[in-house]
């Protein structure tokens, strides 16, 4: 069935994406409030779930907002993660950065598999599950310092952004006495406003690594980067290069996602109340609140981009090999067909099946951990501050829009 | 009765089925899910078809 009113005269019919006029260009911005995502997509989705729109780079892609569309997508091997193929959506308008190449993100099929499940074993629900301590004890120390500067004080300097490196740090296997140095070096990268300047920096950063490895060969070490050396690099079975490749993309795609759904997820906690008291009273219901939360808060805002190798259809419409998809979270987290009242926050509902993880082979590896993760710091934050609250009442919230992953770039919080 | 089926082959080891039903699922050190029972009890068929319909590989099969 075309859902596409507009396209099909007949069910074989594909429209290329050329021919069409996108009326609208991606991303958009405009919202009506700080939780909601842009009101052209909702607007745009309710006629038609798989709609052409215009890139950065002028050229049009497929953007998918329909939950079942999604989970279409993102789960079907003939859409492509490979970032450098002419069709992949191009949201900058700028070339592909060379530093993503070869990650993990960017593979595809058996290559992809292969480097995955390495990962996987270092993320699985049981190893997160004994990182419940290790967690617990590096939110109470978060938690201590925005005690310590007082009402007033920023949450997402001093928990947000802290705990979820620290995290990783203990994942991944970098010291606790080095994690300014590391997030120094991490901070460089993300910078880097030049090519020369990027190339320094991961010079940097994997020299950096390189250390960390030869010490894991001469001592075993319970981390990722010890398990990973013992396993992997003794049996040839990946590079020295590519370990190290690994280990930074986890750093590095392990923080900012975390550390901005601490600060908005607290933002939204307390512009909701009853919400909020309702976590307070049957504090049981935090793990479902979790992916409530993620359901509901715009986070992934420009989406999952792939590329088709092959004609694919997806929800209705046949997408051609060689266009390009994005795959919006945020819309299918909010299809009517399988979330009722899709607009409210409701932290009784069962939101499990929510879309922010991503879904299909590149679905996110980490989200045990990462659930946990918020679990603990919202389950903390609400018991040590029973009275917690925004130290600047209704003023607007500090949204970043123009970020990768949607955030508050500050809460200031009293109590 | 109800019968679990796993296909390994397909499972890429993303734990959504521990999570659903940690009693039946497993995950081995390379992420890959196993059964821990083919058989589950009755209280578990519910989670245990959570389990499938989370599964994002589709690699959870199960029989009544
Ligand atoms: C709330 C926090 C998080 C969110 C919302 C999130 C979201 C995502 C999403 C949507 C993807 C899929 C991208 C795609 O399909 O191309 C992904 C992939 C990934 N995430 Fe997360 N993530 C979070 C936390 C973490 C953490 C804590 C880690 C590591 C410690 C991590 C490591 C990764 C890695 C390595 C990938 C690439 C997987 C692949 O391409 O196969 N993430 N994440
Ligand atoms: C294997 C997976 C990933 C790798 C290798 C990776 C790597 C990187 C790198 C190298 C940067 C700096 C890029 C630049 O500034 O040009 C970056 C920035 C960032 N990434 Fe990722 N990333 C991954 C996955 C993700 C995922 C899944 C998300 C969110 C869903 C994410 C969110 C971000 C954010 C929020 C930034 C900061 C961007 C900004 O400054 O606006 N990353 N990542
Ligand atoms: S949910 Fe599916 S892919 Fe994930 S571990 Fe279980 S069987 Fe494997």
């Amino acid at each position: 069935m075309s859902s596409h009113p507009a396209a099909a005269p007949g069910p074989e019919t594909a429209t290329p994406l050329h021919t069409l006029a996108p009326e609208l260009t991606f991303p958009q911005f405009e919202r009506a409030t700080p939780f909601d995502p842009p009101e052209a997509y909702t607007e745009l989705s309710g006629r038609c779930p798989v709609a052409p729109v215009r890139m950065a780079d002028g050229k049009p892609s497929w953007l998918i907002t329909s939950f079942e569309g999604v989970r279409a997508a993102l789960s079907d091997p003939r859409l492509s993660s490979d970032m450098s193929h002419p069709g992949f959506p191009n949201r900058t308008g700028k070339p592909v950065d060379d530093l993503l190449k070869d990650t993990l993100g960017a593979m595809d099929g058996e290559r992809h598999r292969y480097y995955r499940r390495m990962l996987t074993g270092e993320l699985t629900v049981r190893r997160a599950k004994a990182m419940r301590p290790v967690i617990t004890q590096i939110t109470d120390e978060a938690l201590d310092q925005l005690a310590a500067a007082g009402p007033g004080a920023d949450l997402v300097k001093h928990v947000a952004l802290v705990v979820p490196s620290r995290v990783a740090c203990h994942l991944v296997g970098i010291p606790l006495s080095e994690y300014e140095l590391f997030t120094g070096m991490a901070a460089k990268l993300m910078e880097a406003t030049s090519s020369a300047d990027q190339i320094a920096a991961l010079q940097d950063m994997v020299s950096y690594f390189d250390k960390l490895v030869t010490d894991r060969e001469h001592h075993d070490r319970d981390d990722l980067l010890g398990h990973m050396v013992r396993r992997y690099l003794s049996t040839g079975e990946l590079t020295r290069e590519m370990l190290i490749r690994l280990a930074w993309t986890t750093m590095a795609a392990g923080q900012e996602t975390t550390a901005h759904m601490i600060g908005l997820g607290v933002a939204a906690l307390l512009r909701h109340p009853d919400q909020l008291e309702l976590l307070r009273r049957e504090p049981h219901l935090m793990p479902g609140a979790v992916d409530e939360l993620m359901r509901y808060l715009p986070m992934i805002q420009f989406g999952i981009p792939r590329v088709a190798m092959d004609d694919v259809e997806v929800d209705g419409q046949t997408v051609t090999a060689g266009e390009g998809v994005v795959a919006l979270p945020p819309l299918a987290n909010r299809d009517p067909a399988v979330f009722e009242r899709p607009d409210e926050l409701d932290v009784r509902r069962n939101a499990r099946q929510h879309l922010s993880f991503g879904y299909g082979p590149h679905q996110c590896p980490a989200h045990a951990l990462a659930r946990l993760e918020l679990e603990v710091v919202y389950s903390r934050l609400l018991e040590r501050f029973p009275t917690l609250r925004l130290a600047d009442g209704d003023a607007d919230l500090k949204v970043q829009d123009e970020d990768i992953m949607y955030n508050v770039s500050e809460l200031a919080v009293a109590w | 009765m109800v019968r679990v089926n796993l296909d390994r082959d397909r499972c890429y080891g993303l734990g959504q089925c521990v999570l659903a039903a940690p009693d039946v699922f497993d995950q081995d050190d390379e992420g890959i899910a196993w059964l821990l029972v083919e058989e589950p009890r009755p209280e578990q068929h519910d989670e245990v078809r959570q389990a499938a319909m989370a599964c994002p590989r589709q690699a959870i099969g199960v029989a009544d």
